[in-house]
């Protein structure tokens, strides 16, 4: 322990990923896979179960999550796993559905997690007594993580850097960041094209308008109010499909809906569309009047 | 502005603050070897209240003159006044005003909005220059009256006959009470009976509104209701 940095609460955490088999239970033989989280029963990390009881409650066992309730595990149940035969008794569930790359969580108390980790049966060997992944800190307000890190040649990370930590976190988050800046470069390069047909249908029309003296600015504030009423009136259709479809595909899926990222996407979509209108309706300033007139000069 | 009777104005010198007058225009389309004469040293004058017909084959530089007239293309040489307003030596946003206010169109095949109804067809040219109020729309209903309307004032485009379309051009040319009206083959979409009638009504509101009003035609039938018939061939009026 580090004094005087700022480290309320220092602990060692664990992950592990395991096969186990349901031994007990109405899904007798299913075979389960589980990425256990290990921490001590009285740890704040610990789980605050929806349904049965805790980790310090219950002594032993584990408390399953959303995710692994899905394939028919329940409160109660038995699991073995493989390899260490650790005999896992389901204490508790949490109602959240937590995954560790996209595998449904469980919390088991260290001991558990140590055998389960060490992966034979059996005594431990003295050196994985001494085994966690990380030690979770709990700081205090303005606390010094430089400090702890060079006082124990370590890396401390906040807890959403460490994510980058678990398998596939980084690659696949970057990718779907990627094909989200597509997705939005696009949309803007159909709404400009949409409004770029939209415009040249309209030239015979915009031609009469400015033939009967509307001003260019006239046309194209006419044009730019239609422009964000069609796409204001999509996103919100769009992202009425969206919600609807999201929602019906909780639980199957990993998908989470947030407000800020709802509106975020949802400001972003008119907002690049308007600037892909903008370039589109300005064409508008070229259209020549004269044309208004008939065909013969 | 005269205060006199709009029934029946009397004719005056279009010098003066009315009517059109075009002076010594000539307009060369392209350049280079494939050069165009489209109007060669034309001389115009129409008083308020005048009907004057342009007819001429296609080609002859029939709307070359509407669209100097128009305030729709600059004159390679030559001035155009409307209303006593030198409409060459304004900008492009002043003739723009100037076409907004002082110049009435009734264009080919009427050219009306698609989306829009008779009434809202009206009520676009004071729309546009921002002064849509209770007396415009009085306005539009009795002119739609006048064209013979009344019943059609709801209804699109599509819904109206290639005759009702004109007349509903017209009344919108007529809505911000122009100095000039300009008219291009206002019969080419209608048969023999509706054409009559269709220049009948023009020649009528022409006299009714004291505006100056220039058709461009070839279709010689239609010159009776005319004050005066000008003839176009390649540029030159006679």
């Amino acid at each position: 322990m580090v004094q005087g940095a700022g480290v309320k609460r220092a602990e060692p955490f664990g992950n592990t990923l395991t096969n186990a088999q349901v031994t007990e239970g109405a899904e007798k033989g299913e075979q389960v896979n589980l990425a256990v989280f290990g921490m001590a029963p009285d740890s704040p990390l610990a789980p605050k179960p929806d349904e049965g009881k805790g980790l310090e409650e219950a002594g032993a066992g584990i408390v399953i999550t959303q995710e692994i309730a899905d394939l028919g595990v329940r409160v109660g149940d038995v699991l073995t796993a493989d390899k260490s035969e650790v005999r896992l008794k389901v204490v508790g569930l949490v109602d959240d559905s937590v995954s560790y790359g996209h595998i449904g969580v469980a919390y088991a108390d260290f001991d558990t997690w140590r055998h389960l980790h060490y992966g034979l049966p059996g005594e431990l060997p003295q050196a994985a007594l001494r085994q966690a992944t990380a030690v979770a800190l709990t700081l205090e307000d303005g606390a010094d993580v430089t400090a702890v890190e060079k006082a124990t040649g370590t890396r401390a990370d906040s807890k959403e850097t460490s994510y980058g930590a678990s398998p596939g976190y980084t690659a696949e988050s970057s990718t779907m960041a990627l094909i989200k800046g597509f997705l939005y470069a696009i949309s803007a390069l159909v709404v400009g094209a949409f409004f770029t047909v939209w415009t040249v249908q309209r030239k015979p029309e915009i031609a009469l308008l400015k033939a009967l003296g509307a001003p260019t600015r006239y046309i194209l504030r006419d044009a730019l109010a239609q422009v964000i009423a069609v796409l204001v009136t999509a996103t919100a259709v769009g992202t009425a499909v969206g919600l609807a479809l999201g929602s019906a595909m909780i639980g199957k899926a990993p998908f989470s809906l947030s407000a800020p990222a709802i509106a975020t996407s949802a400001g972003l979509l008119i907002g690049l569309g308007t600037v892909g209108a903008v370039v589109a309706v300005r064409r508008i300033t070229a259209v020549d009047p004269l044309t208004a007139l008939g065909a013969t000069r | 502005m005269t205060t006199t009777s709009t029934d029946h104005p009397a004719p005056q010198d279009a010098t003066g603050s009315g009517g059109l007058r075009l002076h010594d225009v000539s307009l060369t389309l392209g350049d280079g070897d494939t050069a165009v004469t489209a109007l060669d040293h034309v001389e115009l004058t129409v008083a308020p209240g005048e009907f004057v017909a342009v007819v001429g084959p296609s080609g002859s530089g029939k709307s070359s003159l509407l669209a100097v007239a128009g305030g729709l293309q600059r004159p390679t040489s030559g001035t155009a006044h409307i209303a006593g307003t030198e409409l060459t030596a304004l900008s492009d946003k002043d003739r723009t005003a100037a076409r907004r206010r002082h110049i009435g169109f009734v264009f080919q095949q009427s050219n009306l909005l698609a989306s829009l109804t008779v009434r809202e067809q009206l009520l676009l040219p004071l729309h546009i220059d921002g002064r849509l109020d209770a007396a415009g729309r009085t306005r539009a209903d009795e002119l739609i009256e006048a064209v013979g309307l009344a019943h059609r004032a709801g209804s699109r485009p599509h819904q109206l006959s290639g005759g009702e379309r004109q007349r509903a051009g017209l009344a919108r040319a007529l809505m911000t009470s122009p100095a000039v009206l300009l008219v291009d083959e206002p019969t080419s979409a209608l048969d023999r009976e509706r054409s009559a009638e269709a220049v009948r009504l023009i020649a009528e509101q022409t006299h009714r509104h004291g505006t100056a009003t220039v058709m461009v035609t070839h279709d010689t039938a239609i010159m009776d209701a005319a004050d005066r018939v000008y003839e176009m061939v390649d540029g030159r009026l006679s």
